[in-house]
């Protein structure tokens, strides 16, 4: 009796932690695709990333990147849902303890695109978690009045937050429908 | 969806025989039973229509593989089809179906351990059939087909099983999968 109720717990905690994981994936990020200048652009955020953990990993010098897999796909139906375009980006922070100053970089499919150097947080939480108006790729790639979506899932190194080491990465897609 | 010129396509692929049906002397009685099959195609599309060249090759066609009446055997289809099918534009990135039928040859080689009996013939044959393709992306899809093949009916040169030597005849379907690349 007692090992039933005990495992009746276990079920409702791992039940809980998944749906935590769940509501963690729906809402960590949020993406707003636009179409402007015959451009997909892309701007998004990643919400409570910046953590406690992740500033401790900062201060102790440890190079941190966040890393962005962007992916525009178009439902099919009967079929595979279409990849149009991928595209990873990252936002790495290194802290030099003897400046206390934070070398910020970011890079857009391996290419180094931006660097900064700046003492203060909010620019590091910004330049790690929010990008703006992303190019994604050209409307020239898209077919008019179909239904599109961009699906981005995010990873921290050197570590995840994570439940029991399961969500890996983040994930959350937004549609649009392009209207030339 | 833009226009786009002909799409050629290269499509490896492993299949199944079954209900296969014939009047060669069939010791082991495997004519009938699944084979599997493997081959290719190539086919060009246009908008509606297309052509597509298809080869495959059915090893121990008759031999059932418990019963060593036969040394070896196989089936072997070279046809040329015509190619039905939907416009992309109307299918966009789903599967896109099409209905194919055309002629071609079929080799049918039987070595029966009597060596009283061989066969290594070639037949004139038709085939028909359909089947789906859907692309995973630009470069590289899957299909599936079932395709329907039936050698025309020749003389008699005795080797068929009947009181009166029938022409001899060979049909079967096959039921494929593949890749497909454009």
């Amino acid at each position: 009796m007692r090992s039933n109720r005990r495992s009746r717990w276990i079920w409702v905690a791992a039940g809980l932690m998944a749906a935590s994981v769940m509501v963690r994936a729906a809402e960590g990020l949020r993406i707003v695709p636009i179409v402007r200048d015959n451009k997909v652009l892309v701007s998004f955020e990643l919400e409570d990333a910046y953590t406690e953990p992740v500033r401790d990993a900062i201060a102790s010098g440890l190079r941190t990147t966040f890393t962005y897999e962007l992916e525009l796909r178009t439902e099919v139906p009967v079929w595979l849902d279409r990849t149009i375009v991928t595209a990873t980006v990252a936002a790495s922070d290194q802290y030099d303890n003897l400046t206390r100053r934070h070398t910020l970089s970011r890079t857009v499919d391996g290419r180094v695109e931006e660097v900064l150097v700046t003492d203060d947080a909010a620019i590091v939480k910004a330049w790690l978690t929010t990008w703006t108006r992303l190019p994604l790729c050209d409307t020239s790639k898209l077919d008019p009045t179909r239904d599109y979506y961009v699906r981005i899932s995010a990873r921290t190194r050197p570590f995840s937050e994570s439940l029991l080491g399961w969500a890996k990465s983040i994930t959350g897609q937004a549609k649009f429908t392009f209207v030339p | 969806m833009r226009a786009e010129a002909a799409e050629k396509q290269i499509k490896p692929f492993i299949a199944v025989a079954f209900a296969g049906s014939t009047t060669f002397v069939d010791f082991e009685k495997a004519a009938d039973k699944p084979h599997l099959v493997i081959g290719g195609s190539a086919a060009i599309l246009w908008d509606l229509f297309g052509v597509d060249v298809d080869v495959a090759h059915a090893p121990g066609f008759f031999q059932a593989g418990d019963r060593h009446l036969v040394l070896s055997s196989g089936v072997t289809t070279v046809t040329g089809s015509f190619v039905l099918t939907l416009p992309k534009r109307m299918t966009g990135y789903s599967l896109r179906p099409y209905f194919v039928g055309g002629a071609g040859v079929m080799r049918v080689g039987i070595d029966d351990a009597l060596g009283a009996l061989k066969v290594h013939e070639s037949l004139a044959v038709i085939d028909v059939g359909g089947g789906a393709t859907g692309f995973v992306n630009d470069a590289w899809g899957v299909s599936w087909d079932v395709r329907y093949f039936r050698s025309f009916s020749r003389d008699a040169k005795g080797l068929s099983v009947a009181p009166q030597p029938l022409p001899e005849q060979l049909s079967f379907w096959r039921a494929s999968m593949g890749i497909v690349l454009r």
